[in-house]
């Protein structure tokens, strides 16, 4: 009983936030996703039931026509997902192999590697737009001397090649989301970091007996260091998808580039549905919700399939 | 006994810590009722004028004091600040509104002025303002927020340019006087686009190709129209809306006298304007502080928008102050009694030798010209003869939204004007929100 007591004690403040911040907070917009609701006076709140939700499954939008743009949102999400969080997983795990390395130095290169991840923020965005400028970026740049080898190198040898265009990155509506997987590639350190952990605790016995046994070195990765990493695995692809799912922060502050709203990812739009004007709360709540399930479903899927391929050493 | 002690102290020093703030916020007067929050948004200049304005306002009621809250950035950025502010209960007892998210605002967040207005300095605010600028902030038939200045569009020229492409062609080009016609504007527009090093590539564009609201004028000199009067109605169709259309997209695919849209990098207009990149750029009197404070100060001419078969029109844009319609009824007078001031004679003096923008109030009209150091610059205030608002509807942003997304197929060369048009008259949200007359 004393002990209940003291752990109240320590963690009301926490437990005040969680209910104050929180939970009545997911409440009062789970409610509004059933309202209509411009965000001015609790007197203009009007009850519609289940039409916001409606109106992003049924394609029936008599109140606002504008709303295609939701679909649109979707795409671009799933889209940014499907690729980045494939790729940022695939990239960060061969840096943790690669860092995983007994070499002189190694801690030097893991910094190096996990500064990114710490440096990310609103600044480095702005860089990369630059990096991306498609005429005097550093990426285009480096592009047009590769171009220019490779006509170079054609011409030395009398072949014709077929010219191929640089892309415009921000400014090309099919570039865009490529190039924003780009900038969340550079930041894999953080997700480096948690397999190089769980790739330190493989133990070393089972490498030694594999290669008495004569196993080689993709057979000691499929069948001893998969196996023992892939709790770290399921970490990493749950986190990585909500976190893909909800990305926000990039989009926000270079779709003034994007063409054809190439940029326009769910959040954002549930963003400019709730705080920019004509303002619909109720729409942008319901939204909210869906991505919540969406995310709880996916979540769920995966760890009741994790039970077939992730290993949990007793 | 002390630990109970020690640990009800450290209870409420924890709960002080914690909720104070919110206590303060939601029972408390946290504040005098003479000190008035005052948020708006600009450049810094506009930040230095209205501390001026504030100083002035402070000596003449040593009882007031008035709290600026600036709020960087210009248009989206402070609307949507404010709004987030509104909804959570925080947002200034004064506010800056623009007129683009005014219709947003009005019955909703912010006070209704009619007494206010009529009450005011013989012989009455609203004789004294520009038309445009009370029908901006009027909401079915009531003003919800107070004039203060507004500005029109007119065309940028850069002087150097216009030696560079003389230079280049062997001839004079002279400066456009105040009667031009749209062909003399095209005609300048060749001229002024240029390549100096003969390697194919243009070195200097005529004019940067301006968003469609900063086409406006154009548009309404060719006798086009987009909304009706009454802003409900669709209007661009016919032939004057094909013709105004078509000289939009011929100035970008035929002409070749605007850089495509990425062409010139990131490169904003003013930096293009300033670099002698483009050549001219339709912008307002805010755009005059930026050139005075460059190594352009002395270069740049100010020219009316050409005349057209429609006639010649500028549009306008304006922004007000208003009351937040939560404003502790204590305030209020303090409030009323400021924006009474912003509307005032002596403010708008101020806000018309900032120069950036043409004050509300007639009368003043004239400080913005006298200000004025530089050839043309007294355009802005003389064109008012020429005035038009833009087609500020509750679904600007929509609006905004549809006929950006036509226009883009039309400017990639991939749909033509006719289908432009039928697409626009046949969008979702132009149809629901603008039928056809």
């Amino acid at each position: 009983m004393n002990d209940n007591r003291g752990a109240l004690l320590f963690t009301w403040p926490w437990l005040v936030g969680l209910i104050f911040l929180t939970i009545i907070p997911l409440g009062v917009s789970l409610m509004l996703s059933f309202t209509q609701w411009d965000g001015f006076s609790e007197a203009d709140i009007k009850w519609v039931g289940a039409d916001n939700y409606r109106q992003m499954f049924t394609g029936d939008r008599p109140a606002n026509p504008s709303d295609p743009r939701y679909l649109k949102s979707i795409y671009n999400t799933l889209f940014y997902t499907f690729f980045a969080v494939p790729l940022g997983l695939i990239v960060s795990l061969l840096l943790a192999i690669l860092l995983n390395q007994r070499l002189k130095g190694i801690a030097f290169f893991r910094s190096v590697y996990y500064l990114p991840h710490l440096l990310g923020g609103v600044g480095t965005i702005l860089l990369w737009q630059w990096l991306f400028n498609p005429d005097v970026g550093l990426i285009n740049t480096a592009l047009q001397g590769v171009h220019h080898l490779w006509v170079l190198v054609a011409d030395l040898f009398g072949t014709e090649i077929e010219a191929w265009k640089i892309p415009r990155w921000l400014h090309s509506p099919q570039w865009c989301k490529p190039a924003l997987i780009l900038m969340h590639l550079w930041g894999a350190g953080g997700t480096m970091l948690i397999f190089l952990a769980a790739l330190q605790n493989v133990p070393e016995r089972l490498y030694e007996a594999a290669r008495i046994e004569g196993a080689s070195r993709w057979h000691q990765f499929r069948y001893i260091t998969l196996p023992h990493i892939s709790p770290a695995v399921l970490f990493n692809v749950v986190v990585g998808l909500i976190g893909a799912m909800r990305v926000f922060k990039d989009a926000y502050l270079l779709r003034h580039w994007s063409q054809d709203e190439g940029l326009l990812f769910y959040m954002l739009y549930l963003y400019e549905n709730a705080f920019e004007a004509p303002s619909r709360l109720g729409f942008a709540s319901a939204m909210a919700w869906v991505m919540f399930a969406a995310l709880f479903g996916l979540t769920l899927i995966m760890v009741v399939c994790s039970r077939r391929w992730v290993y949990y050493e007793t | 006994m002390i630990r109970r002690v020690a640990l009800i102290l450290s209870i409420v020093g924890v709960s002080w810590w914690l909720f104070a703030d919110t206590a303060r916020h939601l029972w408390g007067a946290s504040r005098s009722d003479s000190v008035i929050r005052f948020s708006h948004f600009g450049s810094y200049q506009d930040f230095e004028t209205w501390k001026q304005v504030i100083g002035e306002f402070e000596s003449a009621h040593p009882n007031i004091k008035i709290k600026q809250e600036y709020i960087p950035g210009y248009g989206t950025e402070y609307d949507n600040k404010v709004r987030r502010q509104l909804l959570a209960g925080v947002a200034a007892d004064v506010l800056m509104v623009q007129d683009e998210s005014f219709p947003h605002l009005a019955d909703k967040a912010l006070m209704d002025l009619s007494s206010l207005m009529s009450q005011s300095v013989n012989p009455g605010l609203q004789q004294t303002l520009h038309r445009t600028a009370i029908r901006s902030f009027t909401h079915y038939g009531k003003p919800y927020a107070a004039p203060l200045y507004g500005g029109n569009l007119l065309i940028y020229l850069n002087r150097r340019c216009l030696q560079k492409a003389a230079a280049l062609r062997g001839t004079s080009i002279p400066l456009p006087d105040d009667d031009w016609t749209i062909e003399d504007f095209r005609r300048l527009c060749r001229e002024l686009t240029c390549d100096f090093d003969g390697d194919g590539q243009t070195d200097q564009f005529g004019l940067w190709h301006p968003w469609w609201g900063y086409y406006l004028p154009f548009i309404w000199s060719m006798g086009a129209e987009v909304l009706d009067e009454s802003r409900t109605h669709w209007r661009f169709t016919g032939p004057a809306a094909q013709k105004a259309l078509q000289f939009y997209a011929d100035l970008l695919l035929v002409d070749r006298v605007c850089p495509a849209p990425g062409e010139l990098g990131q490169m904003r207009q003013d930096i293009a304007f300033l670099t002698g990149k483009v050549a001219m750029v339709i912008n307002g009197p805010w755009f005059i502080p930026f050139l005075e404070e460059s190594s352009l100060c002395d270069d740049y001419y100010v020219a009316h928008i050409p005349r057209g078969l429609g006639g010649r029109f500028t549009r306008v844009t304006w922004d007000g102050i208003a009351i937040n319609n939560n404003i502790p009824r204590g305030r209020l007078q303090a409030a009323q009694k400021f924006v009474l001031f912003s509307s005032s004679e002596r403010a708008q003096d101020i806000f018309a030798g900032s120069q950036r923008w043409v004050p509300a109030r007639v009368a003043c009209t004239g400080s913005f010209s006298t200000s004025g150091v530089r050839s043309g610059v007294d355009k802005f205030a003389t064109s008012f003869d020429y005035l038009r608002v833009q087609p500020i509807t509750s679904h600007w942003k929509q609006l905004d939204r549809a006929i950006q997304k036509h226009l883009r197929g039309l400017l990639a060369g991939e749909l033509n004007v006719e289908d432009v048009l039928r697409n626009l008259a046949n969008d979702p949200v132009i149809k629901t929100h603008f039928p056809l007359q």
